[in-house]
């Protein structure tokens, strides 16, 4: 078993890179590695609660993200100060998180055996 | 050490597909392996056997496919990305029934499980962004 961080950088819709990085994510969690993801610059637009998918012809990216527990994926973590400049609260997210500053990222990077930057 | 190398990004559209490319040859160049390079997302379009460049210009799926030939490389275009943008071996052409097979030769079609076990095998895993 190998443990992966996943960052994730860009928003949904606008570009299906987010949505196939979901579908790693799933994959690495269906071999059992050890999965955690961080969320940082535009890319805590994907936990985004009510999102309308459907009204740009897409799947619903939120309701693909909530369903990652499911699959044993719960380590979330966001940047802090991506959400302040966003005006975003875990609130409006649709799963809990956990919020980092820079130095707590940095310290949590160095854990993972794979570190994939999208 | 053992590399892999992850891809993402559109060929003739992304200057990181050269990059990624640049790279490998001097992972080898410098005596090390790459146990596999894995195209995703937009980076399948690298296993097209159709693509045709201006004469003056470097083309892309050859120069993979040459450099997997000299040095044995497992080339593998992810089958969920590939399917939906048009790059079919002649085992998915028949089971969609598509006019066309269009694969290059030298890569293989396979699934995300080829990139979870290049991540568990290497020592290294770089990506190349979209």
């Amino acid at each position: 078993m190998a443990s992966f961080l996943f960052v994730c950088r860009k928003p949904p819709y606008g570009d299906s890179l987010a949505r196939e990085v979901l579908d790693m994510v799933l994959a690495a969690a269906a071999f059992e590695q050890d999965v955690s993801l961080f969320f940082t610059d535009d890319g805590v637009w994907q936990l985004l609660k009510e999102q309308h998918g459907d009204a740009v012809r897409q799947k619903n990216h939120g309701s693909i993200v909530s369903a990652l527990p499911l699959y044993d994926v719960s380590k979330l973590y966001v940047d802090r100060e991506s959400m302040k400049e966003r005006g975003l609260a875990p609130d409006d997210l649709v799963l809990p998180v956990q919020l980092l500053d820079p130095a707590g990222y940095a310290a949590l990077v160095r854990g993972f055996d794979t570190v994939m930057t999208f | 050490m053992k590399f892999s190398i992850i891809v993402l990004g559109s060929p003739y559209s992304r200057q990181s597909v050269i990059s990624a490319y640049r790279f490998a040859e001097a992972v080898l160049d410098r005596g090390h392996s790459l146990y596999r390079v894995f195209f995703y997302h937009d980076a399948v379009h690298c296993g097209s056997a159709l693509s045709q460049p201006p004469q003056d210009e470097m083309s892309i799926p050859e120069h993979w496919a040459d450099l997997g030939r000299t040095h044995g490389l497992d080339l593998v275009v992810c089958i969920g990305s590939a399917l939906k943008r048009g790059i079919v071996d002649e085992t998915e052409a028949d089971r969609y029934e598509k006019p066309a097979a269009n694969l290059r030769d030298g890569f293989a079609i396979s699934g995300l499980g080829q990139w979870v076990d290049a991540c568990i095998e290497s020592d290294r895993v770089v990506t190349f962004g979209a």
